[in-house]
């Protein structure tokens, strides 16, 4: 309990300092917290589409695996051979396609899915306002689109000269860099100027066997893949990880690194201002643990209040976000704000074990000087 | 205190030479020290400044290996103990009295006296508890809750002293305990040292260049430039019975 009091103590003793220390160390949590969470939005935001929109499988060009960074161009053609296939109930045709939205600023581009409504295959995986659409002169807006340019339910815009009438607002549906937008499959064609299709979604009739059919399709058209729809989510996840987790990684390494380095110094200044301090204990036969005990007590005690603090700043923080730039989607969760509790910890215990090495070379004979 | 015999010697230097190196040049700080130290008495180590002092206090602590000859503490050779050892007997065995007090500014005086019990391996609370009771002892309880930059000189070396005394240290060694204080002040902490020494048969050593605490030694060592010069016992009235030179 003496040396925790001698820890608060000496912490205490310069306010300042420790205010602009314990904020500048809950920045930097505030930072990785706001990372995960950008990470679970982008996550998020990409994959719901694959998620919600569930079928049997998932059939593109040959060697396409994802949706996010491939591409897939499949002919009319493939779509009568796939649904004439033994054992496949249903094939709806999507098309995705990049599309520019004319407006005031020079335009704004959209991940633009035509689908077939009759089926509802390939649209919006949420509403969160208005209707799906029912006609080829509708659209759907992904709702941090929508609120960033200002577009609401019932107003209308122009894609390539074509004016849409804006039916629906979607959620689930922010990729971060793009949003998705939905209209008919035959509008997207006619963007493109061809009846294609980047993938098709298809169901197994009852009674058939999801992978005996995917091997018959595979038999039957040698230019496509197949893909269960679990499969086809982990090629998505993977494909998103492979993108933008190594920039996480990188600049929640660099807010690591830098939380290591304050804390260090920190302890490593408290260590040589209290010199004489720790040279009395030795002198007075202070076991090494004690000491020890006492730097690792003050760099979790730092930790604590600069997690405190990153706590509340980041809440607030997301919903300024939300208002400022609604097109980053934010998703903070329990786990990643108690992963990041963690290696707040860790990295306590880290700095607490470099500063030590400054005792090393504190010794009892200073108590004399 | 008149008879060595009848004691236990808990320091024993023999032909202890002390070198320092500093430009080149070789600076001698102690010159072939012999001395026994004893249960039950206050030794007292007298010298200016500079004289060696410190350095002969620090080497008897085992804080300093010697350039030469050879330290016993305890009955065993210095180099003997590992630095665990050491470290056990620093905080078990002996006690240290500074001429700043060297109290830790941020913990109380009962901290103070508690942290060298929690050192010694007492538990939390037992340790407090025995803080209590030795400050109650020496009469400072009412310094307990105060922290050492708001105590007076004299009270912070008393709490010093309770510090030293808390574990029951067989060697207490004070390194010009009474410089920094008014002469009231220094005989009151001296006679808590002398007190100590003989009341619980402990051995004291004082080094101090304050001649005005002569009267509180069972024996006076004389120290100048690192050479042992002089020895005297005193008297209990202060006066010097019995003087020689070389080994003490």
């Amino acid at each position: 309990m003496i040396m925790e009091i001698y820890s608060i103590r000496t912490l205490k003793c310069q306010p300042l300092r420790l205010c602009l220390s314990v904020c500048g160390l809950g920045l930097c949590i505030v930072l990785m917290l706001f990372l995960l969470a950008t990470y679970s939005g982008v996550k998020n935001g990409s994959m719901e589409y694959v998620n919600m929109n569930r079928t049997d499988l998932w059939v593109l060009q040959k060697n396409a695996t994802n949706i996010l960074r491939c591409t897939s161009v499949l002919f009319p053609q493939h779509g009568g051979a796939i649904k004439n296939t033994p054992g496949v109930h249903t094939a709806s045709p999507v098309l995705l396609i990049l599309a520019t939205i004319d407006n005031d600023n020079g335009g704004a581009t959209v991940y633009l899915a035509g689908y077939d409504p009759a089926t509802g295959k390939g649209g919006p995986p949420a509403i969160a306002e208005g209707r799906l659409i029912e006609s080829d002169h509708e659209i759907i807006l992904d709702r941090s689109f929508a609120r960033k340019y200002g577009y609401r339910v019932g107003g209308s815009l122009t894609v390539q000269g074509d004016t849409l009438d804006i039916v629906g607002i979607s959620t689930g549906t922010n990729a971060f860099v793009i949003q998705y937008a939905f209209v008919t499959i035959k509008k997207a064609q006619s963007l493109v100027n061809f009846p294609v299709a980047t993938f098709y979604m298809t169901d197994v009739a009852e009674g058939h066997d999801k992978s005996e059919v995917a091997s018959t399709l595979k038999q039957a058209l040698p230019s496509v893949e197949v893909y269960d729809h679990e499969t086809f989510v982990e090629n998505n996840v993977r494909e998103l990880q492979v993108g933008f987790l190594p920039f996480i990684y990188s600049i929640a390494s660099i807010g690591v690194i830098v939380l290591v380095v304050i804390l260090s110094l920190l302890l490593s200044i408290n260590i040589l201002e209290r010199r004489k301090d720790f040279a009395i204990m030795k002198t007075m036969g202070s076991p090494g643990r004690f000491l020890c005990r006492l730097i690792v007590e003050q760099s979790l005690l730092l930790a604590a209040a600069a997690t405190a603090v990153a706590l509340i700043l980041f809440f607030p923080l997301v919903e300024l976000v939300a208002m400022v730039s609604p097109d980053v989607t934010v998703e903070p969760s329990l786990n990643q704000t108690a992963a990041v509790i963690i290696m707040v910890g860790v990295v306590g215990l880290l700095s607490a074990f470099i500063s030590m090495q400054r005792l090393r070379n504190i010794y009892p004979l200073e108590a004399f000087s | 205190m008149n008879d060595n015999h009848d004691r236990r010697c808990l320091v024993e230097l023999t032909h202890v030479t002390k070198q320092f190196q500093s430009n080149g040049s070789r600076h001698t700080a102690l010159h072939s020290i012999s001395l026994k130290a004893y249960t039950g008495e206050l030794l007292l180590l007298l010298g200016p400044s500079g004289s060696g002092k410190t350095t002969l206090l620090t080497t008897i602590a085992g804080l300093m290996p010697p350039t030469s000859g050879q330290v016993r503490l305890f009955g065993r050779k210095i180099e003997q103990y590992s630095k665990g050892e050491l470290q056990q007997l620093r905080s078990g065995k002996l006690g240290f009295v500074f001429q700043t007090f060297h109290l830790i500014d941020y913990l109380t005086a009962l901290e103070n006296v508690a942290l060298v019990l929690r050192f010694a391996g007492e538990p939390k609370g037992r340790a407090r508890k025995q803080a209590g009771h030795l400050l109650r002892q020496l009469r400072i309880e009412h310094l307990a809750g105060k922290l050492p930059p708001r105590m007076s000189q004299g009270e912070k070396q008393r709490v010093a002293v309770a510090r030293a005394i808390a574990c029951g240290a067989d060697l207490i060694l004070a390194d010009e305990p009474t410089a920094s204080l008014e002469s009231s002040q220094g005989f009151e902490i001296i006679r808590l040292l002398y007190r100590y020494a003989r009341n619980h048969n402990k051995c004291v050593i004082v080094a101090s260049h304050d001649q005005r605490i002569r009267q509180f030694a069972h024996r006076i060592l004389r120290l100048d430039d690192g050479v042992l010069s002089e020895c005297a016992a005193v008297n209990g009235d202060g006066s010097v019975r019995k003087a020689a030179t070389g080994s003490v």
